[in-house]
């Protein structure tokens, strides 16, 4: 292997020899520096094939003695794979701040030099002095870079810095000297097994050691300093910090741990964890992008720092375990806060400084509302395609979704933590997840720019895109490495198999596969890349159909069936329509994804893909910046109950639930995790804003599709993998009947709440949205009624509510397309323009008021049957009460909009296009048919239900018999069209001289009217209604999340007040921090 | 034990040592002036460089030079005395570069003060 | 096969026929007797004959589209499919109808295809009185379903089935069987149901027969006024078959049947006359306070 004594000798000469070599010009002296990176770039790769193939650690003596005598360098995988990311994150900062560098003094091209050694030298040393001459070089040239430009602003920071770095090394110099004086030795080796260091006078030493290093770590509340320097030094050194310093330090942390004893251990922990908590609260209070990412950079580290010590503190694994998942976050965050920063330097190259908006948003350094002001004066810019794909991979890298390393090292963590029954630790790490996934994802959902004004000119980033655009297909191919042969697949093979991955489940990578495949050719025109998504699903839907059991070909109609109905009915408006086609695939190769896992991390992958796939799809309407992000944080929050419930047990065969009624309790997280996603009340408030504000074509697929997803993780849940094994849990040992009676009744309040706030709504997708809540809800009632009646009523309900919900939405597309609105009010009459989408509407009301003879009406007969024989009566009577509210808005729905008064300027109205008429005619056929014979929908129904409960309900000849009564649907359609023929001939026979009259030939008020909008009877349809029962729906829960956010926005805006900008309040700060960590580590100790 | 006893007992080079490093940090903390707080990290490196050293120091030993045989165990530790070296270096270009920044700070208008250098915050 | 089949279908069509004159019949009556209480003369018992020859002999009739046309179709296949559904006289093959379509839930929900249509034709009139009606009787029909629902549960729970012809054999051997002797709770929740259901005094603000022409048959005219005018007869008494069934032992023969029913509907015009009108935010407030309490009630005794 290369002496790295080469490398830092060359560097050191480099920078020597940097102001000659600046003689020949800048550009000479610059590519030294690139050269001296490619260098440490070119070695590490060389140490790191060496040990791959089977190389071991080697270390490197100085001045031709080892240790005890001289500093050694070791160069092992982690030091080896350390350097590499210093010097590829070196090489990309460099590239960013080419242009600074070339501008400014050649000081700053020497800083940079010093700062990537000193970097490199941090993580090869293993002498403990020579650690802190490294570091000090590293913070000298730190210091130095923050000013090199002149940025006024970055000076101060600089100063700041100093004060802070000038305490830990005045601190860590304490450290090694008493370290020495105990443990005999400035070797790191040594000193692990120096017998001196274990009293209480070598704890001390130690401790002044670790709180240095800690400082430097930027750890809560000692980093303000970090945060005014993330804020204001060039981007291209803020990605240095970032991703290469922070990585740099935590290996040597990592190198020192074994030093450390638990009371160390714990402060290191605990300051971690407080730190991720801390950093990512006053993180969603910021305004300015950078400070946001300082923020959010410090929560990372801090996590990276406490999954350190909490590994060895807990024995979460073996060391290759913590290796893999500590490794995974810092590798996901280098990447990720790299890429961010250097995309924040490309936008700040592209003239974006301030509060300049792609999308005539505040887009780039501000992401408030605030700026919006001052945007309104520059001109608006959008990113490109690539542009966005970048940044959307980066962010969601960094809060860690798949496919990417750090949702598989999260999953790790939680499962190691679940494991050990450390529940709070869990809820920590996972709440200050969420919290960052919030801020990160709206400053994405910000830069997506509103499509439908005028269109506004591309922001040009050029070159600048290159390194964020290296960092984000790093870490994407990182991801799916990590995903395919496990977190440490790549380090070890022989210990890969010991953690989870999808290496046994290729089929739930199809999403991403086929999404990035159609968004390379998101150029084609629209129908063709319609029919390549369309055929995308009928393959995965035919290579899978083997996969699929009863219960799963059922939904497998739904989901991916319906996915393909809405990518046909995406072709209704012409041209490209960019990033639909992609995304409406992705969703429902996801939803199809959901069906085939096989494992619990297979499940949540295919969850989480789902739930990104579909905020993507919700991003992409007009309007829909609040509700897509609402509708993320939701998500995201119930995919995390979901993973902790997951972790815990359940799904696949290797993970039975806990039994014992205590031991329900994950169970029940995952339930709720769930319900979140099925939009049950209380936690619904995602739902409406959501559904209304995608893409018409998008609302459809997530109303009856996507929320049939949420449907099937209830089975799921309660099922292990695969009917066959009949009930393979005891319902008992679960919670026991109260919990299933406590899910009906939610499930209930869900119906009765949707159906009300449906009647009030005057925008058509609102409506439909409440109403899709509400039918999701008697979904669930059938469910937890827990047996073969509940299962055959749930399922019905949402085969049923799949088909009417598809039917609705495709209509209503084709109407708010050809009228430009979605308020009914300023709608009317449209059913002598659009007969089609009447019929459709019409049949599709009646199907979901359950009015015989359509479908709707088996699926009333069952739940009430099944309500009534299970004795659940009050529920009974409230459903019904819930049902008849559905008649309300159903009516209102048909009538504002088909039927009453034609406004006059929708008088060139046609009839909506092909792609939205033909899936309605298909789905109103299917409904015809299974009108006519349900048992083409209820046999295989039947058939799962019968083999999970003793059946109580079946077939006497075409009737269905329930212990309680009997309904036959051919004869009830039978007899219902021959009594509706009969009195259609009596109309026709005495039908005479019949004439049709203009628009306004009608008496009202005494004379004919004059304008539609006054004789439309269509706003406030129901105020009566509101005046009797409105009190039962005030937007309780809104409130309340609304009070929760205010909450935890309140606790980020009172944390933040302790960063005051005054660098002597920073120090102060810094010193405070040591002591009580001193006094923490007494108190352990 | 009587107070003379203690005071014997204790390192005469640390204890001015630890001395320095209190007033270096109550001069980091407590004074305004960006210079001053230069002087003060000053301070507070001498007085770590004197801690270091007194680590090194054995009571009535003669300084770390090879002369001759026997003059290994009568010395005082030269590890520490070379660490110095290496501190006091670095200690310099610290103090160097603060003064710098504190000077370009006040000629760009902001007053030698660090309350006024504040803006970034929370 | 075929024999079965068209006696079935020429059965029904009997008891159709009867209904129909019978509901006619009792509408004149109830028209004199209200008449009578009031201090008028009153019209003719055979009145309602008149006026549905009357209006399908008129010259002409106005169409305002499709939907409009349907609506009485709709109006009447519900009223018609209701009374279908129901087996009105206990063990008659002429008056078993098709009740073997399905249960008590069924009749329940074929309620609302006739007014669903029918108020999706009068919509399409363009008539904002139509509309508002349809807004008044949705709400109002909302809440006096909740009492009906849990008289309907009680008597699920008494009988433990939902059949009516099961409910009603139940009910037979004397007075002391019936469901008002055994559940009057549940049966006083469903009669204030049914008050609301057939839209009388107190709760007739729907159609506001006297100030305005409101509800929607306000644009209708001719023979499509006539279907709705047969419709009323035969709807009206299809509900109080169903009343009779679930509630009053049933019937045996035709004339019990309309003796219980007569009685059924007297209730109605007894409450009429006595009471004012309510808003339609009171009704609905009424219906979800006491009657559903005393619904509620009904089904715990029934549980007992």
């Amino acid at each position: 292997m290369v002496n790295p004594l080469y490398l830092f000798a060359a560097s050191l000469a480099a920078a020597f020899l940097l102001p000659l070599v600046d003689k020949l010009g800048r550009r000479a002296s610059l590519a030294l520096v690139y050269l001296v990176g490619l260098a440490w770039l070119a070695a590490a790769v060389s140490w790191l094939l060496a040990l791959v193939q089977g190389g071991v650690a080697q270390d490197f003596g100085t001045a031709g003695f080892m240790a005890p005598l001289a500093i050694v360098l070791r160069v092992g995988l982690l030091e080896a794979a350390g350097v590499l990311a210093v010097a590829a994150v070196g090489l990309l900062s460099a590239a960013a701040m080419h242009a600074s560098l070339r501008q400014a003094p050649a000081g700053g091209a020497m800083a940079f030099l010093m700062l990537l050694m000193g970097l490199c030298g941090v993580i090869l040393t293993r002498d403990l002095f020579n650690l802190f001459v490294f570091l000090e070089i590293s913070a000298i040239a730190t210091y130095s870079l923050i000013g090199f430009d002149d940025r006024r602003p970055a000076l101060r920071s600089a100063f700041k810095y100093m004060l802070a770095g000038g305490i830990a090394s005045a601190l860590y110099l304490i450290g090694v000297i008493y370290v020495y004086r105990f443990g005999d030795t400035l070797n790191l080796d040594l000193a692990i097994r120096a017998p001196g260091l274990a009293g209480a006078a070598g704890n001390a030493a130690l401790f002044f050691l670790l709180a240095a290093l800690l400082v430097e770590l930027k750890p809560f509340p000692a980093n303000g300093w970090a945060l005014d320097v993330y804020q204001t030094a060039h981007p291209g050194l803020a990605a240095m910090l970032s991703g290469a310093s922070a990585t740099a330090l935590l290996l040597a942390l990592w190198k020192l741990l074994p030093l450390f004893g638990t009371a160390h251990l714990v402060i290191i922990a605990g300051s971690g964890l407080a730190t991720f908590l801390a950093g990512n609260l006053a993180g969603a209070r910021q305004r300015y992008t950078r400070r946001m990412l300082g923020y959010s950079s410090v929560a990372q580290i801090g996590l990276a720092m406490a999954v350190l010590a909490l590994g060895t503190l807990f024995k979460l694994g073996s060391e290759l375990f913590l290796l893999a998942v500590a490794g995974g976050f810092v590798l996901n965050h280098l990447l990720a806060k790299t890429g961010l920063f250097l995309l924040s330097a490309a936008f700040e190259q592209a003239g974006l400084t301030d509060a300049a908006g792609v999308d005539g948003v505040d887009v780039v350094d501000t992401v408030d509302d605030a700026a919006g002001a001052s945007a309104a004066a520059q001109p608006a810019r959008r990113l490109s395609p690539l542009a966005l794909a970048v940044a959307g991979g980066l962010v969601l890298a960094l809060v860690g979704l798949p496919p990417f390393p750090g949702f598989w090292a999260k999953w790790q963590l939680v499962q190691a933590l679940a494991d050990r029954s450390r529940w709070w630790l869990i809820g920590l790490i996972l709440g200050g997840s969420l919290v960052e996934a919030f801020y990160m994802l709206r400053w994405l959902g910000r830069l997506v720019a509103a499509r439908g004004a005028a269109p506004v000119p591309t922001l040009r980033l050029g070159a600048g895109l290159l390194g964020p655009a290296v960092a984000a297909v790093a870490l994407a191919g990182l991801g799916v490495l990590s995903g395919v042969f496990g977190l440490t697949g790549a380090l070890d093979p022989k210990a890969g198999s010991t953690l989870a991955s999808l290496a046994g489940e290729p089929w739930l990578w199809a999403p991403w596969a086929v999404a990035a495949v159609l968004f390379l050719l998101d150029w084609l025109p629209g129908w063709l890349k319609g029919l390549l998504a369309l055929g995308a699903v009928a393959a995965f839907a035919w290579l899978v159909q083997d996969r699929l059991d009863g219960l799963r070909q059922i939904f497998a109609i739904m989901l991916l069936g319906g996915g393909g109905l809405f990518i046909v009915a995406a072709l209704r408006k012409p041209g490209s329509r960019g990033g639909l086609h992609p995304l409406l695939a992705m969703v429902t190769l996801s939803l199809g994804a959901v069906l085939l896992a096989e494992t619990r991390l297979g499940f949540f992958f295919a969850w989480e893909t789902m739930t990104l796939s579909s905020w993507l799809l919700v991003r992409r309407g007009q309007a829909s910046r609040q509700p897509a992000l609402s509708y993320i944080v939701f998500g995201l929050g119930g995919a995390f109950l979901l993973m902790v419930g997951l972790a815990a047990g359940g799904f696949d065969s290797a993970g039975a639930w806990p039994s014992g009624a205590l031991a329900s309790w994950p169970f029940l997280l995952a339930l709720v995790g769930i319900l979140v996603k099925a939009g049950a009340l209380g936690l619904h408030v995602w739902l409406p804003g959501a559904y209304a504000e995608a893409d018409d074509e998008s609302s459809g697929l997530l109303s009856a599709s996507l929320s049939k997803a949420a449907v099937f993780g209830l089975f799921a849940l309660v099922l292990s993998r695969g009917i066959p094994g009949s009930l393979s849990i005891s319902l008992g040992a679960i919670g026991g009947p109260w919990l299933w009676r406590a899910l009906g009744w939610v499930g209930l309040a869900t119906a009765l709440a949707g159906a009300l706030y449906a009647v009030w709504q005057e925008d058509i997708k609102k409506t439909l949205a409440w109403s899709s809540m509400g039918q999701i809800g008697y979904i669930i009632l059938a469910f937890a009624l827990m047996d073969q009646a509940g299962w055959t009523a749930s399922l019905y309900l949402a085969f049923n509510h799949f088909l009417y919900k598809s039917m609705l939405f495709l209509a209503v597309a084709g109407v708010i397309q050809r009228v430009g609105t979605r308020n009914m009010y300023e709608m009317g009459g449209l059913i002598k323009k659009m007969p089609v989408s009447f019929l459709t509407v019409l049949m599709a009301i009646i199907a979901l008021s359950g009015v015989p003879p359509l479908t709707g009406f088996g699926g009333k007969w069952l739940l009430y049957s099944s309500l009534i024989a299970k004795g659940w009566y009050l529920e009974a009577a409230v459903a019904f009460f819930a049902s008849g509210v559905a008649f309300l808005y159903l009516y209102r729905l048909i009538h504002s909009i088909f039927l009453g008064q034609p406004k006059l300027n929708q008088s060139g109205v046609r009839e909506a296009p092909l792609a939205l008429i033909a899936p309605q005619l298909l789905l109103m056929g299917v409904l015809m048919a299974l009108s006519v014979f349900p048992k083409l929908l209820l046999d295989p129904i039947l058939e799962i239900t019968s083999r999970v409960f003793p059946p109580t309900l079946g077939f006497s000849g075409d009737a269905l018999v329930s212990p309680l009564g009997y309904w036959n649907g051919t004869l009830t359609m039978i007899v219902t069209g021959g009594v509706f023929a009969l009195c259609l001939l009596w109309l026709v026979i005495n039908l005479r001289n019949s004439q049709g009259v203009r628009q306004f030939n009608i008496v009202f008020a005494g004379e004919r009217p004059l304008r539609p909008e006054t004789t439309h009877y269509a706003w406030r349809f129901f105020e009566p209604y509101r005046q009797a029962v409105g009190g039962l729906v005030r937007s309780r829960a809104e409130r309340f999340w609304v009070l929760v956010g205010g909450g935890v926005s309140a606790v980020g805006g009172a944390l933040r007040r302790l960063y005051t900008g005054n660098g002597q309040t920073y120090a102060l700060h810094v010193v405070m921090y040591v002591v009580v960590l001193y006094l923490v580590m007494g108190v352990v100790l | 034990m009587k107070l003379a006893a203690i005071l014997v007992h204790l390192n005469p080079v640390a204890i001015p040592g630890a001395l320095l490093i209190l007033i270096g940090l109550w001069g980091i903390l407590a004074r305004q002036n960006l210079f001053k707080i230069a002087v003060a990290f000053s301070i507070l490196g001498t007085g770590v460089n004197l801690v270091i050293l007194s680590v090194g120091y054995i009571r009535g030993r003669t300084a770390p030079i090879l002369d001759g045989e026997a003059a290994v165990a009568s010395m005082t530790d030269p590890v520490p005395q070379a660490l110095v070296l290496t501190a006091i270096v670095i200690g310099l270009a610290v103090t160097a570069l603060l003064l710098s920044y504190a000077v370009r700070l006040r000629s760009g208008g902001g007053g030698s003060s660090i309350e006024v250098h504040g803006d970034e915050k929370w | 096969m075929i024999t079965a089949i068209l006696t079935r279908v020429g059965y029904a069509l009997v008891s159709l026929f009867v209904i129909t004159n019978y509901g006619l019949l009792l509408i004149g009556s109830m028209a004199r007797i209200s008449a009578k209480v009031q201090g008028r003369v009153g019209q003719p018992v055979w009145q309602p004959y008149l006026d549905i020859i009357k209006s399908t002999a008129k010259r002409n009739s106005i169409s305002h589209g499709v939907m409009f046309y349907l609506g009485p179709v709709f109006r009447l296949a519900g009223g018609v499919g209701t009374y279908l559904f129901i087996p009105a006289v206990f063990g008659s093959a002429l008056f078993r109808n098709f009740s073997d379509s399905g249960d008590l839930l069924l009749v329940m929900y074929f309620i609302f295809f006739g007014q669903l249509g029918m108020a999706l034709g009068a919509s399409e009139g363009g008539h904002p009185y139509s509309a508002i009606g349809v807004s008044r009787g949705l709400a109002q029909m909302t809440a006096f379903e909740v009492p009906f629902a849990l008289s309907v549960i009680a008597v699920a729970i008494q009988y433990k089935t939902l059949d009516i012809t099961a409910i009603v054999a139940a009910q037979q051997g004397g007075f002391l069987h019936w469901t008002v002797a055994t559940n009057p709770v549940a049966v006083v929740a469903a009669l204030i149901a049914f008050l609301g259901m057939s839209m009388h005094n107190p709760f007739s603000v729907v159609i506001a027969p006297q100030e305005i022409p409101i509800g929607p048959p306000t644009e209708y005219q001719s023979n499509l006024l006539g279907m709705l005018q047969t419709n009323r007869a035969i709807f009206n008494g299809a509900k109080l078959v169903l009343y009779m069934n679930l509630f009053f032992g049933g019937a045996t023969s035709l004339p019990v049947m309309v003796i219980k029913t007569f009685l059924i509907y007297f209730i109605n015009v007894f409450v009429g006359q006595a009471f004012p009108r309510l808003r339609v935010d009171q009704s609905i407030r009424f219906f979800l306070g006491a009657p559903t309490v005393i619904g509620v009630a009904g089904v715990i005794i029934a549980l007992l």
